[in-house]
């Protein structure tokens, strides 16, 4: 919080008969501040924390709690603006791949408090006639997130949750990487794809049919294994609904037993 | 009321709660942090659920500022109401909220016929909102305002004569404020609505040193010290036996430090009903703690 400018809230207030004067006490107020909202964003990311190192990520924090109050008294909702102020601050300038571990923390915290939702069998594509198959569309578990970063995020971001040790060292411009954040059951989960398998899952998220997603990761890999990529992303639980698309309901659904 | 103890639920705790299932009476957590849609925080809460009763111990719903309580916050935290049926809902007199900001702490109003007439309102508010009485906490100051029409224990209990809200007494930040302001702790007891005091909170505080005078700081971090222990004798003589909350958000310990502790207020409330033989045992509106199942050490 900003000092000077006491004046004014300092001619409202009784002058303490002993202790500290009342800048000191008012400081104690700043400071409550300024700690709740460095530790929520601590919080929210744990590996650019220790990326970064303590000392710079709560002094980059404060200065972020200080240009972007909470609006509201749901801090777990707080601090998703950080990635990109992260990416214009300029003291960071040498490490541009420090926002996108943050974009990948807020990824991975979205996924972490979505809403619950069972994810559907691919048996259930059974009932769609193999003619109508390329026009189903799929819909997308609510916790999953897409991300591509130019660098190679995940390592880094693996690297300060420190799950795992890496193989050697990381080189920051090996990139880029093709991610999907997602939590099906309790644990979130953060899988690398390939560009191709990429375009296809994010084409799928934003509603396009399963033949024009198709069309999309052919346009990167002429080879794309179509039934391979769509077993394994229902294997790995992402969608949860499916319908044709010429009709506008979930039409499938008088077809369960 | 029943002697029953609690301890303030953290995320650290939740696989050992539910693998050992500790001999405590109930848990109180904020409701702020589970105002999500999915995730394993709520899905570990409605497991400790199923085995403890439950307290939502607010602190963002800013009863103290101008603009009354802010209709998606109370909606979350209806939502959370139906869904974990706690026994107790409390919150704080103070501020946080301003036009455009939430400021991350429980701020001072100045105790005015004004003020009590703003938080009034936004008690009354919430309350139909939630449909349920809210307990409201006095939080512990490090400053005072001039003007000071009302002494801090008359506008808590002026509040809950004017709205039916219960009164949550947290022996620790009336510790605190009674040393940082120089003023006496049991002439504040004396001046509260006991009656009204369904909750009691109790933790631990720092002592810093600034310009050569020490402050008494609310951090939630180290153990209760004796002296508020010893005024929590001192409330518990007067008001009887009440569900007591050990709350530590810093520093934590292992959780078996904090269950004595829970231990302890069990002691020190069974103790005084034996002393006084009257256990003021009266039941509570809102769906009272079960008897106290803790066994002293």
């Amino acid at each position: 919080m900003e000092q000077g400018g006491d004046e004014g809230i300092t001619r409202l207030l009784a002058r303490p008969s002993s202790g500290p004067d009342i800048t000191t006490r008012l400081d104690i107020y700043r400071n409550n501040i300024a700690y709740a909202l460095v530790r929520a964003l601590e919080a929210l990311y744990p590996s650019l924390r220790r990326l970064m190192g303590q000392v710079f990520f709560e002094q980059i924090a404060s200065d972020f709690a200080r240009a972007h109050p909470p609006p509201h008294g749901r801090l777990v909702e707080y601090g998703f603006e950080f990635p990109g102020f992260v990416s214009g601050y300029e003291v960071a300038s040498g490490y541009p791949w420090f926002a996108d571990v943050a974009r990948l923390e807020v990824a991975w915290h979205r996924a972490y408090v979505a809403a619950e939702a069972p994810s559907l069998p691919i048996s259930e594509l059974g009932a769609v006639p193999p003619d109508r198959m390329s026009m189903i569309e799929l819909v997308l578990h609510p916790t999953c997130r897409w991300m591509q970063s130019r660098y190679p995020v995940s390592k880094l971001w693996r690297l300060g949750r420190e799950e795992s040790e890496p193989d050697g060292p990381i080189e920051v411009e090996g990139g880029p990487e093709w991610l999907m954040v997602i939590r099906p059951e309790a644990e979130v989960e953060v899988r690398t794809l390939s560009e191709a398998g990429y375009r296809f899952g994010h084409a799928l998220s934003e509603g396009q049919v399963l033949g024009a997603a198709w069309e999309a990761a052919c346009d990167v890999d002429p080879d794309f294994d179509l039934q391979g990529h769509l077993a394994g992303l229902f294997a790995g639980g992402t969608f949860t609904d499916y319908r044709l698309a010429s009709e506008t309901s979930h039409s499938h659904d008088g077809d369960r037993p | 009321m029943p002697v029953s103890a609690g301890i303030g639920l953290k995320a650290q705790f939740y696989q050992e709660v539910l693998d050992t299932s500790p001999p405590l009476d109930w848990f109180e957590v904020h409701p702020e942090n589970y105002m999500v849609e999915g995730g394993p925080p709520l899905r570990y809460l409605e497991a400790i659920r199923s085995n403890y009763p439950l307290s939502l111990h607010g602190v963002g719903m800013s009863l103290g500022s101008v603009e009354p309580p802010a209709l998606d916050h109370l909606d979350h935290l209806s939502g959370l109401i139906d869904r974990f049926e706690p026994f107790l809902v409390s919150e704080h007199l103070s501020w946080s909220r301003t036009e455009d900001a939430f400021l991350a702490d429980l701020l001072p109003l100045p105790m005015t016929r004004e003020a009590l007439a703003t938080v009034s309102a936004n008690v009354c508010r919430a309350q139909d909102h939630l449909g349920r009485a809210l307990l409201v906490e006095n939080p512990s100051a490090y400053l005072q305002f001039r003007e000071q029409e009302i002494p801090e224990p008359e506008f808590l209990s002026e509040l809950a004569r004017r709205t039916g809200c219960g009164l949550l007494l947290d022996v620790n930040n009336l510790f605190v404020s009674a040393c940082n302001q120089g003023f006496d702790p049991i002439a504040w007891v004396d001046a509260f609505h006991l009656e009204a005091v369904e909750e009691i909170h109790l933790a631990g505080h720092a002592v810093d040193q600034a310009n050569g005078h020490s402050i008494r700081v609310d951090d939630h971090g180290s153990a209760v010290p004796t002296g508020v222990w010893d005024l929590y004798r001192t409330v518990i003589r007067r008001r009887g036996p009440t569900p007591t909350l050990i709350e530590r958000d810093a520093n934590l310990p292992p959780l078996a430090d904090l269950v004595a502790e829970a231990q302890t207020a069990v002691r020190v409330m069974r103790e005084t009903v034996a002393d006084t033989g009257d256990d003021r045992s009266r039941p509570v509106g809102t769906g009272a703690a079960p008897a106290s199942s803790i066994t002293a050490p």
